[in-house]
């Protein structure tokens, strides 16, 4: 959980290391296709960062994220090419919209696991037929062209590089927005509903309500990554939001680690970048993709973020004070699985 | 004289089989109920009832002389209701002190954008329950431990814990399910003397325990439940020479108890 392992003084060093490396990159490795791809790993970073909340903190799951990708992202599209609106007011309407289309979950947040996820795949579906067959809006199977270069003020964020460095700006403001979102009376209150929900009850906690304020922040930000996608492209298509999509970002967060914020990152990256490395190998591509998903569930639920995590440890010679590994009782273990994996 | 909390023909059916059969009990301000019976008698199922983690088939509940039949948990949590669990539910990959700030829930008022605001009322507002936890874990003796894992803790110490964050928020009426479950006779002994000093400082107190030993010292009148239905009450001394109480704990259902408590 957002108890750390690590005394915090490396981690806010990790963290500044990392962000610098981001920052100077598209400037010693200015590859167009590079910074291109880099920018859109970030933006689906962003994505996953939003279903870790939901799945990592409040223990629902969602397989319908692609749906609020795909919202912000004809949202943003649509007011910025037709009716010539700014693009800092698109992203904010994308965001919003995408949370207002949240709220139809409201009454579905009572399902739980894999009702809930079958549940929300069906929004998915839903949303992606709208995207393709209302043509007057979306136009449909052809798509949406000439989407604008975001722009913040006078400055239009022209180039592969600009837009690189907002994207970065908002992955890094998403973050930060999570990170204390979780230490809050609002954190508490998810992470109470996703260990015990009995418990957060007899504490004084409205289920229904923190479940369903969860749902739209999780959509809101999604909906600002769709934004972002979408003037990242220029060019949308309603298969870009296919329900697949809404499990490429559930894959993020689980081959990332389940309650990692870092975790959900790096997901993202090894989801959106490893496909195109492994391109040389061809036809046996995905073969070898699927192979590398199975791979890294076999880290358990912690995923890449707790593999690196126990390595890291190694490395500076720290002993684990790790909930798990101290544990006086077998029974901690059991005990401490999320919600969604019991039912 | 009006009670704290009254329940009026309180009934729950499951199914076919009506664990709380139509249970009238009035519990005044300021004592310690305790609330026995042999295993299946119902009493874990009349405090879900209280604590409004189940609803009522039927009848009727007052608080503070206020209908609150039906009312969800988180409802009756806010207005003073607050209870331990008989199979310990902390939350466990949390800390210590985080599972106590989480009983103060219903104390704060910040949300969402307090929190990413960080404003300066949500800042006091954590402090302040930062404050008032670490206080409760110093008066049931965790304060030493409040930063490690709950699951790191000794059972014992669990159970503590969960009192801490049932009680960090004053609550006017308090519910406990066999606290005392798994402590051996010292802890038992340290646990009574709590319970005297929570109620000491006003808090009313609903104590379902199997341990004849702590619900005599601690109790000033005690509830018998047998079969889902209210078979006596009284204070401690009358309980131990009813009849009817000697019979169920040692005739039929007793023996019954026996046998499930070997399986």
């Amino acid at each position: 959980m957002f108890k750390s392992e690590f005394p915090s003084a490396y981690l806010w060093t990790a963290r500044i290391v990392v962000l610098v490396i981001f920052i100077v990159l598209p400037f010693v490795y200015p590859q167009k296709y590079v910074v291109h791809i880099v920018s859109l790993a970030m933006i689906f970073a962003i994505a996953a960062l939003a279903l870790q909340l939901l799945l990592g903190f409040t223990g629902l799951l969602s397989i319908g994220q692609a749906a609020f990708l795909g919202i912000g992202a004809y949202t943003s599209a649509i007011v910025t090419a037709t009716y010539k609106v700014p693009f800092e007011i698109a992203f904010i309407t994308a965001g919003m919209l995408a949370g207002i289309a949240s709220l139809a979950l409201v009454p579905i947040t009572r399902l739980r696991g894999v009702y809930l996820g079958v549940a929300t795949l069906g929004f998915s579906i839903i949303v992606h037929l709208v995207l393709l067959n209302e043509e007057w809006l979306t136009g449909g199977s052809f798509g949406l062209l000439n989407i604008p270069s975001p722009s913040l003020g006078p400055w239009i964020l022209k180039g592969e590089t600009a837009n690189y460095l907002l994207c970065l700006a908002v992955l890094v403001a998403t973050f930060t927005t999570l990170h204390r979102l979780l230490p809050s009376r609002f954190g508490r209150a998810l992470q109470a509903i996703m260990l015990d929900e009995d418990a957060a009850r007899a504490s004084g906690i409205n289920v229904t309500y923190y479940e369903s304020q969860a749902f739209v922040v999780a959509a809101v930000i999604t909906g600002f990554a769709g934004s972002l996608f979408a003037h990242h492209a220029h060019y949308l298509n309603p298969n870009d939001f296919t329900f697949w999509k809404s499990i490429e970002v559930l894959l993020m967060v689980a081959v990332g680690g389940i309650g990692s914020l870092a975790g959900a990152i790096v997901g993202a990256f090894v989801i959106t970048l490893l496909p195109e490395y492994l391109r040389v190998l061809d036809e046996y591509r995905m073969v070898i993709f699927g192979a590398m998903l199975i791979a890294f569930m076999g880290l358990g639920h912690r995923g890449l973020a707790g593999l690196s995590a126990a390595i890291a440890m190694r490395l500076l010679r720290l002993r684990p004070q790790s909930d798990m590994a101290s544990s006086p009782t077998p029974q901690a273990d059991a005990v401490a699985a999320p919600r969604w994996s019991r039912r | 004289m009006t009670a704290l909390l009254a329940l009026d023909r309180l009934t729950r059916r499951f199914g076919g089989v009506t664990a709380v059969d139509s249970v009238s009990m009035n519990v005044e301000g300021g004592e310690i109920r305790g609330l026995i019976g042999p295993n299946g008698a119902g009493k874990t199922t009349t405090l879900n009832l209280i604590s409004g983690l189940t609803a009522p088939t039927s009848g009727r509940m007052t608080l503070v002389e206020q209908d609150v039949t039906g009312e969800p948990a988180h409802r009756l949590a806010q207005r003073g209701v607050r209870r331990t669990f008989q199979n310990l539910k902390l939350f466990t990959e949390l800390t210590v002190l985080q599972n106590v700030m989480i009983g103060l829930h219903t104390n704060g008022k910040s949300g969402v954008f307090a929190a990413i605001l960080a404003t300066g009322k949500q800042r006091r507002e954590e402090e302040m329950m930062h404050r008032d936890s670490l206080t409760v874990l110093e008066t049931v003796g965790l304060v030493d431990q409040a930063d490690r894992p709950a699951s790191a803790l000794a059972y014992g110490h669990r159970r503590l814990l969960e009192i801490a964050r049932a009680i960090v928020a004053r609550p006017t009426l308090l519910l406990l399910d066999e606290p005392a479950a798994g402590l051996n006779p010292t802890e038992a002994e340290a646990l009574v003397a709590l319970i005297r000093r929570i109620n000491a400082q006003g808090v009313t107190v609903v104590l379902v325990e199997h341990h004849m030993d702590v619900i005599m010292a601690a109790c000033s009148r005690i509830t018998v439940l047998n079969y889902g239905q209210k078979l006596a009450e009284g204070t401690p001394a009358e309980i131990r020479a009813n009849e009817s109480v000697i019979e169920a704990y040692l005739g039929r259902a007793g023996f019954e108890e026996r046998i499930v408590a070997y399986a």
